[in-house]
């Protein structure tokens, strides 16, 4: 089942240090209404505690984000490693994960896939661009992409 | 002493010994010679005794001058074969003394019987043929001896031949035995000390200090050793060096590819913060903008974009010399249309004749290729923006191990005075008004032909335009 936008469960989850990069995604994803359940988080760490409700988030309900958007440079746990702990769990290993960062490395984007990206999007710079991209990802992860069950 | 002169005295053995038996052999042959003449001599004396006693018995019974003249030439012919005779010792000197006595009694004798009286003759001829007998009787005994020193002689140089032999076999046994083993001691020294030197130890020397040949080896071998390890630190320095070396080398790419991550992602993030909150702004305040404010925030905006245009190109110049190439057989005609196809956003609304030719095959990275063919052709669309007929060819031929390809065009062109300068990094020829641009490009182009082991060229004419070549190794095609 195609789980409404307006759930109040979380959909989408934004792992983003860079606070202006983090404004621009939301103030984007906001102009399309897709902002209203967006959790950002601003490190690795923080995104492991909430994805297994840890720490601040142990209280937090059951349900999985629709899509995690994931900076591949974060502090204290980076984005590799963060995805490969999504994969590695099974609670967690069927959430789609869209590698969002400012890289275009072939290194980075041949690890983010080996390790199980559903997508590698590298930021473009202008705005237009950048705001365009986020939406388009938003709505397709969101609306057109079917999710498996949840494993519950 | 040398080994050289130990050699040959051993070689010297043989022949001295040679010389020894060869004068025993002379020495013995001299004197069997001499006891055979002695033995002949002998058997003569025999002769001449039994002529004489037949002659006696016939002057006995016949007389005459005849046989008493024959008597006395036989006599003295005795006489004659006597005096030949020499003796060797004492024992051959009594003899023949008494021969020759018994040879003059036998003279006075036969003197008493040629002119003395009838009646004593029968006495005398008895007489005479008892002292004939007694010669005969001591010649044989002379004869015999001499006989018997002939074999003596013969058993004496057959012994003295075999001994000597003997001795030269044992001399030269023993001799060599003991060099055999000087040599040996000396090889083995050698062997053991090269075996030392073989396994590393450099500062060994052989101690070897013996005056011949050996001796000289090991200071050859030594000074040798020497040398091999002042290479050996010279070349340890310069390994050590070289190593140091190739960490600093290490470090410094491993610090570059750093920074280019780092502009590759840091750079970025600012630049679009930049441009997004310039956009925001004038999205949220627009009303409250006039037109000159509305110009400036567009200002910004370009900028924004020409720097992350920047940042990109100097990016892709980077990949271009750090990325492998992965070669493989490029079918160029498809490559140049699907680069075309991917060009189709610049060449919006224009019209630009594309005249292809058949282009022959070539061993090389696809991606790196299709970089190549990307940045010439677009410089190709730029550049002929301003002809109403734009018209690009691309041609290709093997020429010699090489196949070469053409990107002409009816642009802008070229001075050829700056040539030079065309492939250079951030080297333009045309100000921003004319053409936009980061002056990498070209830059790119040369670094993936040259990684190639190709080569890049130009030729071009202010407002004609211009044509780009470009040549890869041709051998490695794989048919």
């Amino acid at each position: 089942m195609v789980t409404s936008i307006t759930s109040t469960a979380v959909d989408i989850l934004l792992v983003e240090d860079n606070p202006t990069d983090a404004e621009l995604t939301l103030r984007a994803l906001g102009k399309h209404n897709l902002a209203n359940n967006v959790e950002w988080v601003k490190d690795g760490a923080a995104a492991l505690d909430f994805l297994f409700r840890r720490g601040d988030y142990a209280a937090r309900g059951n349900a999985v984000p629709h899509v995690v958007m994931l900076d591949l440079r974060l502090p204290k746990v980076d984005g590799l490693e963060v995805l490969q702990q999504i994969r590695a769990n099974e609670h967690t290993r069927l959430i789609p994960v869209v590698v969002m960062t400012s890289s275009k490395e072939e290194r980075d984007i041949v690890d983010s896939y080996r390790l199980g990206a559903n997508s590698f999007v590298s930021k473009p710079v202008g705005f237009e661009e950048f705001a365009k991209t986020v939406v388009e990802l938003g709505l397709y992860w969101m609306l057109v992409n079917q999710v498996a069950p949840a494993t519950e | 002493m040398l080994i050289k002169t130990q050699l040959r005295l051993v070689a010297l053995l043989p022949a001295v010994f040679v010389l020894l038996i060869g004068s025993v052999l002379w020495g013995s042959r001299i004197k069997i010679d001499q006891a055979r003449t002695d033995a002949e001599v002998a058997e003569k004396v025999l002769l001449s005794n039994f002529e004489l006693n037949v002659l006696t018995q016939e002057y006995l019974l016949y007389g005459g001058k005849r046989v008493e003249s024959q008597l006395r030439i036989r006599h003295q012919s005795m006489g004659e074969l006597l005096a030949q005779l020499k003796y060797d010792d004492i024992k051959e000197q009594e003899l023949i003394d008494a021969l020759r006595h018994g040879h003059q009694e036998l003279g006075s004798l036969y003197t008493l019987l040629l002119e003395g009286k009838i009646q004593a003759r029968e006495q005398l001829a008895g007489v005479l043929l008892v002292r004939a007998q007694a010669i005969r009787a001591k010649t044989r005994q002379f004869a015999d001896i001499q006989y018997q020193q002939v074999l003596e002689f013969q058993r004496l140089a057959d012994k003295s031949i075999m001994v000597a032999l003997v001795l030269l076999a044992a001399c030269s046994v023993a001799l060599l035995t003991l060099m055999t083993r000087r040599l040996m001691q000396g090889i083995n020294e050698l062997g053991a000390g090269m075996r030392r030197v073989e396994a590393g130890n450099l500062q060994y020397s052989i101690p070897i200090s013996s005056a011949d040949e050996m001796g000289a080896l090991a200071q050859v071998f030594n000074g040798m050793t020497r040398k091999l390890e002042s290479v050996a630190d010279d070349l340890q320095q310069r390994s050590t060096v070289l190593s140091r070396r190739t960490v600093e080398l290490e470090t410094a790419n491993a610090d570059l590819e750093n920074f280019s991550y780092s502009v590759s992602h840091d750079l970025r993030a600012p630049l679009r913060a930049i441009d997004g909150f310039a956009s925001i702004l004038r999205e949220d305040y627009a009303p409250k903008l006039d037109e000159e404010g509305r110009r400036l925030f567009q200002v910004v905006s370009d900028n924004t974009r020409k720097m992350a245009q920047l940042i990109n190109d100097i990016l892709a110049f980077s990949r271009a010399g750090r990325s492998e190439l992965r070669l493989t057989t490029l079918d160029m005609n498809a490559l140049v249309q699907q680069v075309w196809q991917e060009l189709e956003p610049r060449r919006a609304g224009r019209v630009i004749e594309l005249k292809l030719a058949d282009l022959p095959a070539v061993r090389g990275g696809l991606g790196a290729i299709h970089q190549v063919l990307q940045n010439l052709l677009d410089n190709a669309v730029k550049f002929t923006r301003r002809r109403e007929a734009a018209v690009i060819e691309v041609a290709g031929h093997r020429e010699g191990d090489e196949n070469i390809y053409s990107i002409r065009d009816n642009g802008a062109g070229f001075d050829m005075a700056y040539v030079g300068k065309l492939f250079g990094l951030f080297q333009r020829l045309h100000s921003m008004e004319e053409f936009e641009g980061t002056g990498v490009g070209l830059s790119i182009v040369k670094r993936f032909i040259t990684k190639h082991g190709g080569r890049v060229w130009a030729e071009g004419k202010t407002g004609e335009g211009a044509t780009f070549w470009f040549a890869l190794p041709a051998e490695t095609i794989a048919e």
